[in-house]
């Protein structure tokens, strides 16, 4: 009797001490549904899936889109549309799973990140991965939760941009290559998690060469951000025109890039240091959202503000309110909709400092094959609306080239001055 | 020959423009992309506001060279070509070209412009008169590791300020039909055949060595044809019988005969360049030997028979004088230092030059009418940019569209170590009397209207000679939806001031721009 009691103990201690040995273990990578949610949604899209949305029929799917989203569909004149209006269908919601070496990061690293009281992370560069599988409620956890998302360690895209006024469906055009690098946080690539020799401590590198407009064609940029979250970004431009490197002014980044809707803390509806924030979680918003098919089939004509044929499927967000720490910044605050599976943010919305509703942005993912074979969600287009102004946007990675994800060639020497100088 | 191949590549242009649609890419890419192809085309008109001036026929003194207020309108090109011979893991070998042509229509419409010119100068402004014109830059460039070989002709930039070339000393400039900030440096400046090295080092501060030799070829110094918009005035007295040349076209003419010959090994130029970071600063430090772009030491005793020849008895020749303007070699070095402060969050960029033995001439009070004898200088000059990003109230909101104003505020000081007061430093802004010279430039940049319209101010002032210059202009970017994709069009005005002013006068200064005051059309595709 005392031996099986003894047995039992035993048993019970070994389980607890595996438990708490590998807690990582026990976690599994988000997903937007409970099984008796996604029963629910299953059943709408019996109804609703494969159906082509325009304004006609737009009002009865408003509850799952924002309301100037839903404004542009019904109003389709005001924001350029073609003669047949603008229009959408709906697809059925699918789970997007994560790479194996994101997922295993994910569960090696789950509980070492060491969270700051003002939101930074102390050992960051020695991390990767999803840090917070389970955020609970704590918006600063999702949104390190987005900042930790490395679109495939290096990942290259050509960036078709134009900027659409609708009010007379014309439109200017920019088209730009992007080379993204992380030099720690890394997932697929080797070395992982961090590259070797980067005694500056950089945390990611964006390079990027201009093709349109045409006055700076073959001009490039680089810009480093640093592990320390306290340091501003360095960039660097080589303008070809006057063939100058000019160490650029990084600290205004409410600044808008030239002709278009976006600022610099714009790019990938977030891309500035994490800790400029507050963040507050604000509970869940079930959206249509473009997670599976991008541009690919899409229909668009010049100075059209939205993309025709784009398919939508319903997602459980996370909505997380931005508010800027600087009193004086250019936006009241934004809101992020964050896609639980893949911490994109799907949709802002942003107001301005008198708590105007101003700017709307959503972004289409598509889990793309990577260089190394596996499949990763990434970021292939963007809408931009300024309601304010009417004025629109788009950038399309899928309309010159498709992206490269974990491109590489994508390497540490691209983040040089040696390297802008190069003949394009 | 000339116009026919400026034709010849005219139409080459216009039918790649026909034959590729040019709707999604601002480059054009032949041979499954092995060869870019860049370029672009532009009409450039000045319409001078000087309703009095004497070159016009409302002014006096029997100078007048003008029919039409239209006194410039040119019309030319440039394409550049990328091709990769080889692109792998190991190695990069490329090939690089720019070329440029133009077409100055201005002694078409207005035949008192020409027929005041020299022949041998009307022949080279208005359309490419020899090889080298045609060639802007043709390299090739071979990347292997760390090292970066370019070899062949070669526009090398080692400043960093807008307008001023405090330490780019490497390539003359060519300011025929053009200026630095209004032109591209393709344009105003010069290629050199020569042989340019990079070594990236893993050195701290990531050093990057560069080194330059030109074995032997020269280009000089082009200033702007005598009674062009952008020369001086036409200076050819009607009652000076048989001058083929105006004044300030004889002296011209003359540098070119006495410099250099285009190859030879005595022309040699030779230099390099350290680029580092270091505490937060993006540095570089140079030095520099070559000979002189334009001369600035002269046979005294030769050159007063050649410009008092000019006003007196029959049509001197050239051959009937020595040389009078030499090309003497020096050395400078420099450098430059960039980097961003979060107070008054500012880029500020320095640089600066100190030229070594730099010739100078000698005159009687620093005159270049009394000259006498000459010099060598020390000159030390610094340069100090702050540039900012500007939220102008509602501005920068409304007309703006959320576009900041950029705004660059650059003073310039140089000074003569070993000054003389009769050195002759008028080409360099100096005042008589003084040792150092001061400018001070501002540059404005605001886009409007989700970039549209861009409005840009450039202007310097040198107060030691009350000299200025104001340059706003609005440009006009056409929507790429539209039938006009890729076309720019710039309306702006040229103001200059302070020419007339007596420090001017008692230098002799040239006051060439004081009488340009001019509005600016210009039209451009760029593809």
């Amino acid at each position: 009797m005392k031996t099986n009691a003894f047995k039992t103990l035993a048993v019970c201690i070994c389980t607890a001490a595996i438990f708490m040995a590998t807690p990582a273990a026990a976690q599994e990578m988000q997903k937007a549904y409970t099984d008796a949610e996604l029963a629910k949604v299953r059943e709408w899209e019996k109804t609703w899936a494969g159906k082509k949305i325009d304004k006609t029929n737009v009002d009865q799917v408003a509850q799952f889109m924002s309301e100037p989203f839903v404004e542009i569909i019904k109003d389709p004149v005001k924001w350029g549309a073609p003669p047949e209006g603008y229009f959408f269908t709906i697809r059925p919601y699918e789970f997007i799973p994560e790479t194996p070496g994101f997922i295993a990061a994910s569960k090696a690293n789950a509980g070492k990140a060491k969270l700051a009281a003002d939101g930074s992370i102390e050992n960051l560069a020695e991390l990767a991965g999803r840090l917070f599988m389970d955020p609970g409620e704590d918006a600063m956890k999702m949104a390190w939760n987005f900042e930790m998302q490395n679109r495939g360690d290096a990942y290259s895209y050509r960036k078709y941009s134009p900027n659409v006024n609708p009010k007379n469906m014309s439109e200017r055009l920019a088209d730009q290559q992007y080379h993204e690098l992380y030099f720690v946080n890394r997932t697929e690539l080797d070395p992982k998690p961090i590259l070797p020799k980067n005694k500056k401590g950089y945390r990611r590198g964006m390079f990027l060469h201009m093709y349109m407009p045409a006055e700076f064609i073959n001009t490039r940029m680089y810009t480093l951000r640093y592990i320390d979250q306290k340091k501003e970004d360095d960039s660097y431009l080589w303008y070809s025109q006057f063939r100058r490197i000019r160490r650029m002014n990084t600290s205004q980044r409410t600044d808008a890039i030239d002709g278009t809707d976006l600022i610099y803390d714009d790019e990938y509806l977030w891309d500035g240091q994490l800790t400029r924030n507050t963040y507050t979680y604000k509970g869940k918003k079930e959206l249509l959202t473009d997670r599976h098919d991008g541009l690919a089939l899409t229909t668009r004509v010049a100075g059209q503000g939205f993309t025709n044929n784009m398919s939508f499927e319903r997602c459980n967000l996370l909505v997380v309110e931005a508010v800027n720490k600087d009193p004086n910044y250019l936006y009241g605050k934004r809101v992020w909709y964050l896609d639980p599976e893949t911490y994109y943010i799907m949709t802002t919305d942003i107001y301005d400092q008198q708590g105007r509703y101003w700017k709307m942005f959503f972004n289409s993912t598509l889990p793309m094959r990577s260089e190394i074979g596996t499949m990763k969600p990434v970021i292939v287009s963007t809408h931009f609306y300024d309601v304010q102004r009417t004025h629109s946007g788009l950038a399309s990675s899928q309309a010159v080239n498709p992206p490269i994800v974990s491109d590489t060639s994508v390497s540490a020497d691209m983040f040089t001055t040696s390297y802008l100088q190069k003949t394009y | 020959m000339v116009r026919s191949l400026f034709c010849t590549l005219t139409l080459v242009m216009l039918a790649l423009f026909l034959a590729i649609p040019a709707t999604s890419h601002a480059e054009i890419d032949l041979m499954d992309g092995k060869l870019i192809l860049s370029g672009f085309v532009k009409s450039t008109n000045y319409y001078r506001l000087n309703g009095y001036d004497r070159e016009f026929k409302t002014g006096t003194g029997g100078l007048d060279n003008h029919k039409s207020h239209w006194d410039f309108s040119n019309f030319s090109a440039y394409i550049e070509g990328l091709y990769t011979i080889k692109d792998d893991q190991e190695s990069t070998i490329r090939i690089f070209g720019g070329f440029k042509a133009w077409y100055m229509a201005t002694p078409d419409y207005d035949s008192e412009v020409g027929d005041s010119m020299y022949s041998k100068d009307r022949r080279g402004y208005r359309a490419p008169d020899e090889f080298d014109d045609l060639v802007s830059e043709l390299y090739l460039d071979y990347i292997n590791g760390p090292w970066q070989v370019r070899t062949g002709k070669q526009i090398v930039i080692w400043g960093q300020l807008d307008m001023s070339r405090v330490a780019d000393v490497v390539n003359p400039l060519d300011l025929r039909w053009g200026v630095p900030g209004i032109d591209t440096w393709e344009e105003v400046k010069q290629g050199l055949w020569m042989i340019r090295t990079f070594y990236q080092s893993q050195l701290p501060g990531n050093l990057l060595f560069e080194f330059i030799l030109n074995p032997g070829y020269f280009a000089s110094f082009k200033l702007p044809y005598e009674g062009t918009h952008w020369g001086s005035e036409s200076f050819k007295y009607k009652n000076i019988a048989n001058r083929e040349n105006g004044f300030f076209s004889w002296m011209q003419n003359k540098w070119f005969k006495d410099e250099p010959q285009t190859w030879d090994l005595d022309n040699y130029e030779i230099g390099g360049r350290v680029q580092g970071y270091t505490w937060n600063i993006d540095w570089t430090f140079l030095i520099w030997n070559a000979l002189q772009d334009a001369p600035g030491n002269v046979n005294v005793t030769e050159a007063v028979a050649f410009n008092g020849d000019y006003f007196m008895g029959p049509q001197p020749k050239y051959s009937d004088y020595d040389t009078v303007y030499r090309y003497k070699r020096y050395t400078t070095i420099g450098g430059t230092a960039q980097t961003f402060t979060n107070f008054l969050n500012t880029v500020w960029r320095l640089e600066w030059f100190y030229e070594n033995d730099s010739p100078v001439c000698l005159g009687l009070g620093g005159n270049t009418s009394n000259l006498y004898d000459n010099d060598r200088a020390d000159i030390l000059g610094i340069a100090l940019q702050g540039n900012w990003n500007i939220e102008i109230p509602w501005v920068t909101r409304v007309i703006g569209t959320g576009k900041q104003a950029s705004l660059n505020f650059t003073y310039f000081r140089e000074t003569v170590l070993n000054y003389d007061k009769d050195m002759c430093l008028v080409d360099r802004n100096y005042r008589q009397g003084k040792d150092n010279a001061e400018s001070y430039s501002l540059f404005f940049m605001q886009q409007m209207f989700n970039a549209s319209w861009t409005l840009v101010f450039i202007g310097n002032y040198y107060p030691q000679l009350h000299k200025w210059m104001a340059v706003p202009s609005f440009t006009y970017v056409f929507a790429d939806s539209g039938h006009f994709s890729g076309l720019r069009a710039d309306l702006g005005a040229k103001f200059y001031g302070g020419g007339k002013h007596k420090y001017n006068r008692e230098n002799m200064v040239s006051n060439a721009y004081a009488q340009k005051r001019s509005l600016i059309l210009r039209l451009r595709y760029e593809f």
